[in-house]
């Protein structure tokens, strides 16, 4: 455990510092600013108008630092060799995995909490600007914390995957290349399977449909996290789905490290 | 038994369909408090030798043994100091920071690893910059937070692949001083190069190792012989043995 | 050191570049101010679930987008040519579909498509069906569907079915049932209206519902006495009675009902239809 912190500590210092991060911020504090200033042109529902552009600018920063720090360092680290600065101590390939995984995971969380906390700023800024008030219908804090949560979770899914495509190919472009791929397509996936199934346009055959199925537990449905709405219309939240959904993100993610793990252990670093 | 112990190492890489073989039944053993020159021409198998006894490599056959532990076991790795060839590091941390790291997950505890971070610095003259990020540091500089990477935790073993490489000649021999100082210690150090003015001055036995295959191993007058220099001697040597 | 010339020359081509690009976005701007017919609003005319496919966790954002879109060509200076109709139509579509919970679309939808008349019509209730579905805590809506039945489409039956169903979503106005009973008495379900006005005495709040409540289902049952009246006469004679009087005199019924509904107590009669 001592050196899996230590893994994490170092790997979370040096994401922390990068100026790659520093630019993503910036650019989300922009778009915060932009969300005040957009949202005038909407005179109904103009909480949930502020929620979407929120969760927009949290989902672009924190696919950016999957992509652009996560990718990047942890590409880095194998195609320049710098991981032998960490595999030549008595550091297992397993505990070094985990350890770069949560610091990642950590650099995520910071960048999340203090966006989040922007978002939350620019969302009072707003409510102040406009005459009525522009809080959602049955807004709560819990209802928030959980849609950030749920929104966390889903990046980290993302991550797990960025982490093990860029472990098993021999390219950083590679790498995002596939992680965007899967990305785009746990966000689909649910959709395309409702319109086949439904038969509405097309009518596709049984083998297809049950190919399509198929396919869906493959790749993650990462729509499932997406609880926007409740927070946006004040919906009900289902305990028990979410604590599926909870455990469905985090089993997902640690197979995902599991199969990391699995591959870095056999593999040749040279 | 010795301190490295290489025991029949067979090692190939698969390149598209082709297979190419780097080292063949490599046998070597270095001995305690020896420092040992491993030199070669490039693409001899040094390299792939040392990552191997560090385990980034797994052996198709064979095996290698840190002070009788094998090196699949992470605490063999207790006893080594390593410098890569080109050592890369994370570059927003600053020296003391890597150091820190370094000594941590070496087994050394927090007072002693302070003390000793700055005595290392120290030597390596890089004390000034304890705490400026590594990515502002030149290539010499990067070269000895390496070195010092490897000192930290006063391990049994050195182990340096190609040390004097990119080094100005103040650096060489500032490198030079350290791997006595360990041998006066009664350390191990075990080096590739094939710059054999270093291997001349420093070494108590060398092996030599060409197209995967050692050709040497033994003290450098047994390999001199009628060469007046030992880079002759190694010429012809390496010609000898393409031609064959 | 740069050369001093060099800098010269790049500084002078930099304010020529800077003067030229200004000069250029103020007319395109300009053309773009203009409603010409070559710049009509353009939708992608995809369907709305392929949007919903490629926009992934954005889709809720891309809603709100697409009904600004819409909304830069409604009001204010500019009327909506028919070229344009089409397109904000799809647009108003696409936003329901990627988010039907969005009320500002649904606002707009009602105050919109169905002014225009004709085809459009039927597609604002297609568009605010998703609403109703999807804003099951809102009555609004439904309400609107209701309008657009009674008022464009003179389908009353529909426009009742709407409003009744409506009327039972917790917070709807008391109106909304009353409303509706009375659009289904007048095509022909005054038994329907009667139970779900009493349905709705048991769950009215306010004793100034629960009497005005009252009143209507009295007014329903004196209507649906009378029509069973009309339809006995009809099968004695032939044919309606030319006044409700006439139940009366061939002794059909042994009184007219008192309308509570109208000062005068009377029911508005019309060549077989009775109403309140």
């Amino acid at each position: 455990m001592r050196y899996i912190w230590l893994i994490m500590k170092v790997t979370f210092k040096d994401g922390i510092r990068s100026r790659v991060l520093f630019g993503i911020t910036i650019l989300s504090v922009l778009l915060f600013a932009a969300d005040v200033v957009i949202t005038n042109l909407f005179s109904l529902d103009v909480g949930k108008v502020m929620i979407d552009i929120g969760f927009a600018a949290l989902s672009l920063a924190g696919l950016s630092v999957i992509f652009f720090l996560g990718i990047g360092m942890l590409s880095q680290d194998i195609h320049n060799k710098t991981v032998y600065m960490v595999i030549s101590r008595p550091v297992t390939r397993s505990q070094y995995i985990i350890g770069k995984f949560g610091g990642l995971t950590l650099i995520l969380l910071v960048v999340m909490a203090i966006l989040g906390a922007l978002a939350l700023v620019s969302f009072g800024v707003g409510s102040l600007l406009l005459e009525g008030s522009a809080l959602p219908r049955n807004f709560s804090w819990p209802i928030l914390m959980t849609t950030l949560f749920f929104h966390f979770l889903s990046l980290l899914v993302v991550l797990s995957i960025a982490f093990f495509f860029t472990i098993i190919s021999s390219s950083m472009y590679l790498a995002m290349l596939f992680t965007f791929c899967v990305y785009f397509i746990g966000n689909s996936i649910e959709t395309i399977v409702k319109v086949l199934v439904k038969g509405e346009f097309i009518t596709p055959s049984r083998f297809y449909v049950i190919l399509m199925k198929g396919i869906s537990w493959f790749f993650p449905n990462l729509a499932a996290f997406d609880i926007k709405a409740t927070l946006a219309y004040g919906l009900p939240q289902d305990v028990t789905y979410l604590l599926w959904t909870g455990v469905y993100g985090f089993g997902y993610s640690f197979i995902l490290i599991l199969l990391t793990l699995m591959v870095f252990r056999q593999k040749d670093i040279c | 038994m010795g301190e490295i112990v290489f025991d029949r190492l067979t090692k190939s890489f698969k390149y598209g369909f082709k297979r190419q073989t780097v080292l063949q039944d490599l046998t070597l053993e270095i001995e305690k408090g020896e420092i040992f020159g491993f030199l070669g021409p490039n693409g001899a198998g040094k390299s792939t030798s040392i990552n191997i006894a560090l385990d980034f490599i797994r052996p198709d056959t064979g095996k290698v043994l840190i002070k009788g532990e094998p090196t699949s076991e992470p605490a063999s790795r207790r006893h080594i100091g390593y410098m890569p060839e080109q050592p890369h590091f994370y570059e927003q941390l600053t020296p003391r920071e890597l150091l820190e790291f370094g000594g941590l997950t070496s087994g050394m505890d927090r007072g002693e690893l302070k003390v000793q971070t700055q005595t290392i610095l120290d030597k390596l003259e890089l004390l000034a910059f304890i705490d400026r990020p590594v990515r502002t540091f030149s290539k010499g500089m990067k070269q000895r937070i390496a070195l010092g990477l490897a000192m930290i935790h006063d391990p049994e073993i050195l182990i340096l692949d190609e040390p004097m490489s990119g080094l100005d000649p103040l650096g060489r021999g500032l490198v030079s001083r350290l791997i006595l100082e360990f041998k006066k210690m009664e350390k191990t150090v075990f080096f590739s190069t094939h710059i054999l003015n270093d291997v001349e001055m420093l070494c108590d036995r060398i092996g030599i190792i060409h197209l995967g295959k050692m050709l040497y191993c033994g003290d450098i007058m047994g390999f001199q012989r009628n060469f007046d220099t030992l880079e002759a001697a190694f010429v012809n040597e390496i010609t000898e043995r393409s031609q064959e | 050191m740069l050369n001093t010339k060099d800098s010269k020359i790049c500084l002078c081509l930099l304010v020529v570049a800077i003067a030229i690009y200004a000069g250029s976005a103020l007319s395109v701007q300009r053309s773009r101010d203009r409603l010409d017919p070559t710049q009509v609003i353009s939708a992608l005319q995809v369907r709305p679930q392929v949007l919903e496919i490629l926009s992934g966790e954005f889709r809720s954002l891309l809603a709100d987008y697409l009904v600004l879109k819409a909304s830069v060509y409604l009001g204010g200076r500019y009327s909506t040519p028919d070229t344009c109709k089409k397109a904000v139509s799809i647009l108003f579509r696409q936003s329901a579909t990627l988010d039907p919970r969005f009320f500002q679309t649904c606002y707009l939808v009602q105050g919109i498509e169905p002014w225009w008349k004709g085809i459009w019509v039927k597609k604002a209730i297609t568009t605010l069906e998703l609403f109703r579905k999807h804003r099951d805590w809102d009555w609004q809506p439904g309400f609107f569907i209701g309008f657009d039945y009674f008022y464009f489409l003179k389908d009353n039956l529909s426009a009742s079915r709407v409003l009744m169903q409506t009327a039972e979503i917790p917070n709807a106005p008391p109106l909304l049932g009353l409303l509706g009973a009375r659009l289904s008495q007048q095509g022909g379900q005054t038994k329907a209206s009667i139970a779900f006005l009493e349905t709705m005495l048991d769950t009215a709040g306010k004793e100034s519902a629960k009497t005005e409540i009252k009143r209507r289902i009295e007014a329903l049952k004196g209507v649906l006495k009378l029509e069973r009246g009309i339809t006995m006469y009809r099968a004695r004679f032939g044919h309606p009675p030319d006044s409700l009087e006439c139940l009366v005199e061939s002794g059909i019924l042994k009184d007219v009902p008192v309308n509570p509904c109208r000062r005068d107590g009377r029911y508005l009669y019309n060549r077989g239809k009775v109403g309140f």
